[in-house]
């Protein structure tokens, strides 16, 4: 595993789409930190609460990392944000969350499979929608870096 | 197989009450989702389960193609702390009990 830090550098153009996006939904807290419902049917009754709180803190705690990590002035002027190792599977784990966010709450109209390949047709979607999916494949760009960050040795 | 205990640090609820426990595994389910990537998902594998990148990959493409995997099976406890490790991974992770023959 790698133990450097890791640099990004986003064009400035979409920093701005991206804090206004993923930052209000990144310090979302309590239930609505939750980016989907975890299973618990197998679950005793008992301790069905317990285990979703859990799940709910674990993903509001990244999700507040990754806000910390991006609402820099450093970001907003040049696009450069950067972080340690300690930081890398927090912030795997926000940005699949905040995929999942906007997939559900922004990104209904559009097929699976279109998110899947790009394949987008861009004039045909609203501005906010635009920038959903902006954001949405930003945050699989930076999974993927980080992941070949802390794997290098990871198949393609 | 030996895998590696769950690897993310957290809070645990308590159990509040014992159930009897059947001797028949729980298991641990993984279903398919449309978001997570599947280089993630094999990540993820690899850290909370401590698979191979060989076995990862194969449990990733799994749940592509079939919809599911098992990714674990033995006793109760275990399965749920996988399975909720799982779950704060952003994965769509279940245990179910391997009699229930689904």
């Amino acid at each position: 595993m790698e133990n450097k830090r890791l640099e990004l550098k986003l064009p400035v153009p979409v920093v701005g789409p991206l804090l206004e996006f993923l930052l209000p939904l990144a310090r979302e807290t309590g239930d609505a930190a939750l980016a989907f419902e975890p299973s618990l049917d197998a679950i005793e009754e008992d301790f069905r609460a317990d285990w979703r709180a859990d799940i709910a803190n674990q993903s509001q705690d990244d999700q507040t990392r990754f806000a910390a990590i991006f609402d820099t002035e450093e970001f907003r002027r040049d696009g450069t944000a950067e972080f340690g190792p300690e930081d890398c599977e927090p912030m795997l784990r926000a940005a699949s969350a905040l995929r999942l966010k906007l997939r559900t709450r922004k990104l209904g109209a559009i097929a699976d499979s279109a998110l899947e390949t790009g394949e987008i047709d861009f004039a045909r979607l609203n501005k906010e929608e635009r920038i959903a999916v902006t954001s949405y494949m930003l945050l699989a760009s930076l999974q993927e870096i980080i992941i070949r960050h802390l794997d290098p040795s990871g198949e393609e | 197989m030996s895998v590696a205990a769950p690897k993310t640090k957290r809070k645990t609820a308590t159990r509040k009450k014992t159930v009897p426990q059947p001797t028949s595994p729980w298991l641990v389910v993984v279903h398919n989702d449309p978001v997570n990537l599947m280089s993630y998902v094999v990540l993820v594998f690899k850290k909370v389960l401590g698979f191979t990148e060989a076995k990862a990959r194969k449990h990733m493409l799994e749940v592509h193609r079939k919809g599911r995997t098992v990714v674990w099976s033995g006793e109760r406890e275990r399965a749920e702390a996988y399975a909720q490790t799982l779950q704060t991974w952003q994965l769509s992770a279940r245990i179910e009990h391997s009699s229930d023959g689904k």
